[in-house]
């Protein structure tokens, strides 16, 4: 802590401006400390923030990360001298924080944790090192169609309630029962209830001891939104760096991110780019994903899902994440509606490895195949609405009712969605799902009805 | 939001199908109105050829009787788009599948049958001439070999109306002899003559019958078929063509919203 104080000279929402002597000025991203006493309950508040701006007259414009109630003009404000940090290491396992490194699972205090600046730079080129194995899910839909990749970064592209956040649920579930492993969970901007769904069911699968929860939710300053995921990452890069351990890291959800930049990005005057985001939105983007970065210390397996804003892929926020990836998953409203869980778009998704020599013939081929009698079926779907499938070619109608049937066939239960749906939540293993659709296609279930192929596990359940 | 160019390129080509479909209902509703014409006049001379049939000597005709040789001949629609139409003869086809003497007349029923294994004798199909010389006179010379066997039955969609094709079994020749047995006839013509001179103008024009009202039974099928297409596009369109002016809205309020944002900024930063 230096001694260089300042004054507040302008308090607009949750950006502080604050004048310091001109001798004195404070770097960017310096955070900065108000210590104040609070009218309404006489305590001591503490409220931080972040240097964004230097402006005009020595003053600097600072993003508060907690509400700004109580502050008034002319308040001291102490430079810290340093970024932003946060307690990281092995003592901060199964506890929750808040984005500026408080705890706030209620637990006790940590008192040998490192601290790591927030805000680092990204891996050095000469450090970084790929992976071209498959991280299995468990989900059929996911596995097959847009394989993940160890080491690599993965996006949850969907919608308002398409099921983004269930299937990351499920993910975690799924890992804390066949992977293991550290994973670091970042809850960007989303509702609270989620994270404290999350926390509770975390506790009860045991996996919680291995892992690390930090939240800046939807009621929480933009300023908090757009650093918890930096955060996050810092937890993330001394398992990789220092531990020198694999960490599987969740974001949930890196377009509120994007959203929280946007706001400050408006609070500070900046002429708004297109779609009213931040000029300033490739450059933020890029530092955050390019250190989410697997290197010869360890990976990092990221899971982000992105919210499309009115189901538009064009959005500014959802294509720039786009080309961050290596693995895509998108999440379609249309399959929502009928009632097909998780709502994967097969033809929309995508992945870097789903190539014959990473994941062999088989899995390629099955996957070209389903890819191409949807593809056909969605081609069809116009004809089919004017004329009735009845009046399709022979061949056609063939492939229409076996793309339905694997249509059915990319539902599947989930565990954490056992409440809702009544029924047991289903791991299927990579092996078996390739087997199940390579049978759909040869027509070996013809004479099944499609309606036997929704929400089921392996192939095994639809014959029974 | 739906791409714009992607949702133009659907309604062009939701539109051509469209244009089809209607120019498919016109030609359907000037070919439906001739073959129902055909029809009800054929409807009403059958009782006096099924009379004259009887004209002949029953002790010729009783050979006929005899014949152990017995042909179904099932009619099926030539051309796509009455599905329900060829569907609705299904049952009999199976019914029939290890009979062997089949003939299939229209090429939908030769589909069937190889889609279903089913072995026929004979196929016809002659998707161009009205009346079908080229069924008729086929079958006619199948029949005449066999002695025309009096057991031969018809599997066709009887045409009610407009709405309705009822599938049923016929048989070919008149069954209720009864009915004509007594009729008084006199003629000069020896037996023999006047046998040859009715029983091939019978058998083709019941030939040319059937055909006409398969005919006219798959015309009404097709009709109806492209009225309901021509329904649902116009449904389709109309659906394609909100999705597009609600695109193309939300582009201009966004392009809007930028410029007048990007304004107020600027004018807020001349103020200070």
């Amino acid at each position: 802590m230096t001694n260089n104080i300042g004054k507040i000279v302008q308090v607009i929402g949750p950006i502080i401006d604050v004048k310091f002597a001109p001798d004195q000025i404070p770097d960017i991203r310096n955070a900065l400390e108000i210590k104040f006493k609070d009218i309404q309950n006489n305590k001591t508040r503490k409220i931080i923030a972040e240097i964004a701006l230097q402006t005009e007259g020595s003053v600097v414009k600072a993003v508060a990360l907690q509400p700004t109630d109580g502050l008034s003009r002319g308040m001291d404000v102490i430079d810290t001298g340093k970024p932003l940090e946060i307690p990281v290491g092995r003592s901060c396992l199964g506890r929750m924080f808040n984005p500026w490194g408080e705890i706030i699972d209620g637990g006790e205090r940590i008192t040998d944790a490192e601290y790591y600046p927030v805000r680092r730079p990204a891996p050095k080129f000469e450090d970084l090192e790929y992976k071209e194995d498959i991280y299995e899910t468990g989900i059929k839909a996911i596995d097959l169609l847009s394989p993940y990749v160890k080491g690599g970064k993965t996006g949850l592209f969907g919608g308002a309630g398409v099921g983004k956040t269930v299937i990351i649920m499920e993910m975690i579930h799924n890992m804390a029962k066949h992977h293991g492993g550290i994973s670091i969970f970042a809850g960007v901007g989303e509702r609270t209830r989620e994270g404290n769904d999350l926390w509770l069911e975390m506790k009860e699968t045991g996996v919680i001891d291995k892992t690390i929860l930090l939240f800046g939710q939807m009621g929480d300053l933009p300023g908090s939104r757009l650093i918890v995921a930096q955060s996050a990452l810092t937890q993330a890069e001394y398992f990789r760096d220092v531990a020198k351990q694999d960490v599987l890291f969740f974001v949930d959800n890196i377009f509120r991110f994007v959203q929280a930049g946007s706001e400050i990005s408006t609070l500070l005057g900046r002429i708004p780019s297109a779609v009213g985001y931040q000029p300033t939105l490739d450059i933020e983007m890029g530092r955050l994903e390019e250190r989410i970065a697997s290197t010869k210390n360890g990976f990092i397996t990221s899971i982000q899902a992105v919210y499309v804003p009115a189901d538009d892929f064009t959005d500014p926020a959802a294509a720039i994440t786009f080309s961050h990836l290596d693995s895509v998953t998108v999440l379609s409203r249309k399959i929502v509606e009928m009632g097909i869980y998780p709502a994967v778009d097969p033809l929309a998704s995508s992945s870097r490895i789903l190539d014959p020599e990473i994941v062999g013939e088989d899995h390629y081929n099955t996957a070209q195949q389903v890819k191409q009698m949807l593809q056909r079926y969605n081609e069809l779907q116009d004809i089919i609405a004017i004329l009735g499938i009845s009046e399709l070619p022979e061949e056609d109608r063939i492939t229409v009712n076996r793309a339905r049937k694997i249509r059915n066939f990319l539902s599947q239960p989930f565990a954490v969605a056992e409440a809702f749906t009544g029924m047991e939540g289903k791991y299927v293993p990579l092996e078996d799902t390739i087997k199940g659709f390579q049978r759909i296609i040869a027509g070996e279930f013809d004479d099944i009805p499609e309606q036997n192929f929704l929400m089921k596990g392996s192939i095994e359940e639809v014959l029974k | 939001m739906a791409d714009l160019v992607l949702l133009k390129q659907r309604l062009v080509n939701i539109e051509s199908v469209n244009e089809i479909t209607e120019a498919m209902q016109i030609i359907n509703t000037i070919m439906i109105g001739r073959s129902q014409k055909l029809m009800n006049y054929r409807k009403k001379i059958q009782p006096y050829f099924d009379r004259l049939l009887f004209t002949i000597d029953q002790d010729i005709v009783s050979k006929h009787k005899t014949s152990k040789k017995e042909w179904i001949i099932i009619f099926f629609s030539e051309k796509g788009f009455v599905s329900s139409f060829n569907q609705q003869l299904m049952p009999y086809l199976i019914k029939h599948k290890h009979h062997q003497n089949l003939i299939i007349v229209g090429d939908k029923g030769r589909l069937f049958c190889e889609k279903l294994g089913i072995k026929y004798k004979y196929f016809f199909n002659a998707p161009k001439k009205i009346p079908h010389e080229s069924i008729i006179e086929p079958i006619y010379d199948i029949l005449k070999a066999d002695g025309f066997p009096w057991n031969t039955k018809i599997i066709i969609n009887k045409y009610s109306n407009m709405f309705k094709q009822q599938p049923g079994e016929i048989d070919f020749f008149p069954q209720f002899e009864n009915v004509y047995k007594t009729a008084n006839t006199n003629t000069d013509l020896d037996k023999i003559t006047l046998y040859e001179a009715i029983i091939s103008k019978f058998v083709r024009d019941r030939l040319y019958y059937f055909f006409i009202q398969n005919f006219t039974g798959e015309t009404a099928s097709k009709l109806l078929m492209m009225k309901n297409a021509v329904e649902n596009s116009e449904k389709l369109k109309e659906t394609l063509a909100k999705e597009i002016y609600k695109a193309r809205q939300t582009k201009i309020t966004q392009e809007l919203s930028e410029v007048i944002s990007s304004y107020k900024v600027l004018q807020s930063r001349e103020e200070k």
